[in-house]
């Protein structure tokens, strides 16, 4: 009989080796379910900035002919094969004026027919018909009020719900000013649609109205003022990586322009670059619970420790037994150390692949216990919770809690390694 | 085989136990030879060190005093590594409380000593042994199910299961029955026989030491 053979016997038969099992099991699995959680939420998070906004932004320098520098740029940056269309935004901030005082916003002008088309606002739209899709797509109502589409949260601030979409109660007065003078210009729009993206900065501060509106009421100089440029890549789901070499090849060929053209360089974005520090932040609070979930590895091998020294100690005769028909310390330790190794192979697996096939029904499981989301839409504002399973997060802890249980296993191998043998035989 | 060498070899051997400022003489100038097949059996009352002798002879402890030669070989000299190899090739164990391991099948438990042993015939051996002591039935079954006699039995073809040259058994009937007893000596000297093993025997018995042959009092 080979050594691996009796651990298996070993391992397979008490009680206690079950609960180590399942210490190391549930270890695993609560890992890889809140962390599928959590990196569920920066994913989703990266998803909706992706989709909503642009994947890539060019920022203009303000002084110059910015018009032109946009239509050079924009040329330049669609020849990129992975680009999908470039539209011009003006941006600037301004002021809504609403019944209990002042907020700020951002007021986005964009090419409403191309973001339509090329973005995805229309995904993100709260009301939105056949009829107010055309008007979309124009740059005024009926009742020629220049039309603006807002985030949820500024409508909930004007007290604007769904039934009052189309209806007389939808304008809002924006203030803003003009470019050179202190004077502040006030200006009337019609809500004509809102948008909930669920990201509190867009929903609460942006507002997008038609470009040649923005231009009108942001010109001082200029004649068709552009800001900045919004890149939109043909692959909704790029990764970080192949934007920033997107990134780098347009930063390349636009110096080449501004160089030029004897104006100062473009500052050239990825969405992450927009969001870094946020992403940063979740992404450190990700690494904190990671390392939070590393001492529960440790606290459970704390537990296999116990359990391991408890299995030992009740086989002290077998010890004896073994080391006087020949096995020698090093087979014993091996033996013992084996024991541990099935266990953490099998607790950890179970585990993981428990986590795995758990992790995507936790919020209903939770639902269904608690009688709640785990995550709140108005909270979280997504529908349902996303999870994102990271398989090279799995794959470490699970080969940590086997090392964990190996490592656990070790003292307790030692000592029966060390035992004498007609000690052992004593035992009773 | 040289017929002049020892199986076993024992000068003066004496061995002391301390307990803090005391020291227990338990032997004293023992002298035992044993040669290939030979069987002794050692009596004596309780405590006299009939146990621990066997367990210098068997490797498991050391003498304090005195020259121990196994196949002409001082122990002493042994290395832990070639004493387990001796006790694993060499030297079969019979204890009074069977030992055997209670998570094992009877065959499984015949098997553990086959473990440096790459013989491709282990399972064949051990089925052979088991049929000799007559478990060809009890195989498979778990320890727990077999009575005394069968777990002797079992602990026999164990100590048997590599060809070991010596035999060492502690009081191999001392949980037994008498009519248990009689049949386990009985297959003690029956399978030594036929697998030419030389056996040491301790017990306190009188008549098992007569069936055995040679008697050595301590």
């Amino acid at each position: 009989m080979t050594t691996i053979e009796l651990a298996w016997k070993y391992s397979k038969c008490r009680f206690a080796n079950i609960i180590a099992m399942l210490t190391i099991a549930i270890c695993v699995f609560v890992q890889v379910v809140v962390m599928a959680v959590l990196d569920g939420m920066l994913v989703d998070y990266k998803n909706r900035i992706n989709n909503l906004g642009e994947q890539l932004r060019v920022d203009l320098p303000y002084a110059g002919n910015n018009e032109k520098v946009y239509r050079l740029l924009a040329d330049k940056i669609i020849a990129n094969k992975k680009v999908k269309a470039v539209t011009p935004v003006l941006q600037n901030y301004a002021m809504l004026n609403y019944y209990y005082g002042y907020q700020p916003i951002i007021l986005r002008g964009i090419d409403i027919k191309k973001e339509l088309k090329f973005g995805n606002i229309k995904k993100y739209l709260l009301d939105i018909n056949s009829n107010e899709l055309s008007t979309l797509q124009n740059k005024q109502s009926a009742d020629s009020t220049p039309i603006i589409i807002v985030g949820a949260r500024i409508a909930e601030m004007l007290g604007i719900t769904a039934e009052d979409i189309g209806t007389q109660k939808t304008f809002c007065h924006i203030e803003f000013a003009q470019q050179g003078t202190d004077k502040m210009v006030r200006r009337k729009f019609k809500i004509i649609s809102r948008f909930r993206s669920s990201i509190g900065f867009y929903d609460e501060y942006l507002a997008y109205i038609p470009l040649s509106i923005a231009q009108d009421m942001f010109k001082i100089n200029k004649q068709k003022p552009v800001n900045l440029i919004s890149v939109w890549v043909k692959d909704s789901k790029i990764n970080g990586k192949e934007l920033a070499g997107i990134k780098l090849a347009i930063t390349k060929e636009s110096s080449a322009i501004t160089d030029k053209l004897g104006i100062e360089p473009v500052r050239v974005k990825t969405s992450e670059d927009m969001w870094s520090s946020f992403f940063e932040g979740m992404a450190h609070e990700n690494a904190l619970m990671e390392i939070v979930m590393a001492f529960i590895s440790f606290a459970c091998g704390f537990a296999i420790f116990a359990i391991m020294y408890t299995l030992v100690a009740d086989r002290i005769r077998d010890i004896g037994i073994l080391r006087s028909i020949g096995y020698s310390r090093g087979r014993v330790i091996i033996l013992f150390t084996l024991s541990g190794l099935i266990l953490g192979v099998i607790g950890a697996l179970v585990g993981s692949v428990g986590g795995v096939l758990f992790a995507p029904h936790v919020s209903k499981v939770y639902e269904f216990i608690v009688g709640h989301p785990l995550y709140p839409p108005r909270l979280f504002g997504a529908k349902e919770l996303y999870i994102y399973i990271n398989y090279d997060f799995v794959i470490i802890r699970t080969l940590l809690a086997i090392l964990v249980a190996i490592i656990a296993s070790l003292p307790a191998a030692l000592w029966a390694g060390y035992k004498e043998p007609l000690e052992a035989l004593r035992n009773e | 085989m040289n017929n002049k060498q020892h199986l076993v070899s024992l000068q003066n051997i004496d061995k002391n136990f301390i307990d803090g400022e005391n020291t227990l003489k338990v032997l004293k100038g023992i002298t035992i030879q044993l040669g290939f097949g030979e069987k002794i059996a050692i009596t004596g009352r309780s405590g006299c060190g009939k146990s621990t002798l066997l367990h210098i002879i068997g490797l498991l402890d050391k003498q304090t005093g005195g020259e121990y030669r196994f196949i002409d070989r001082d122990t002493l000299e042994l290395s832990e590594t070639e004493k387990n190899k001796i006790r694993n090739v060499d030297i079969g164990f019979v204890f009074q409380h069977f030992h055997l391991i209670k998570e094992l099948s009877v065959i499984e438990n015949v098997l553990l000593p086959s473990l440096n042993i790459n013989s491709r015939n282990n399972r064949e051996r051990a089925i052979d042994l088991l049929k000799k002591v007559g478990l060809s039935e009890r195989i498979n079954h778990r320890p727990n199910k077999l009575s005394g006699g069968e777990l002797q039995r079992a602990a026999i073809a164990r100590a048997l299961i590599n060809q070991p040259k010596l035999m060492l058994c502690d009081e191999p009937t001392g949980n037994l029955d008498k009519d248990n007893s009689d049949k386990i000596i009985k297959l003690l000297i029956d399978v030594s026989n036929k697998e030419n093993t030389a056996m040491i025997i301790v017990t306190h018995d009188n008549d098992i030491a007569r069936n055995v042959g040679k008697i050595i009092n301590l």
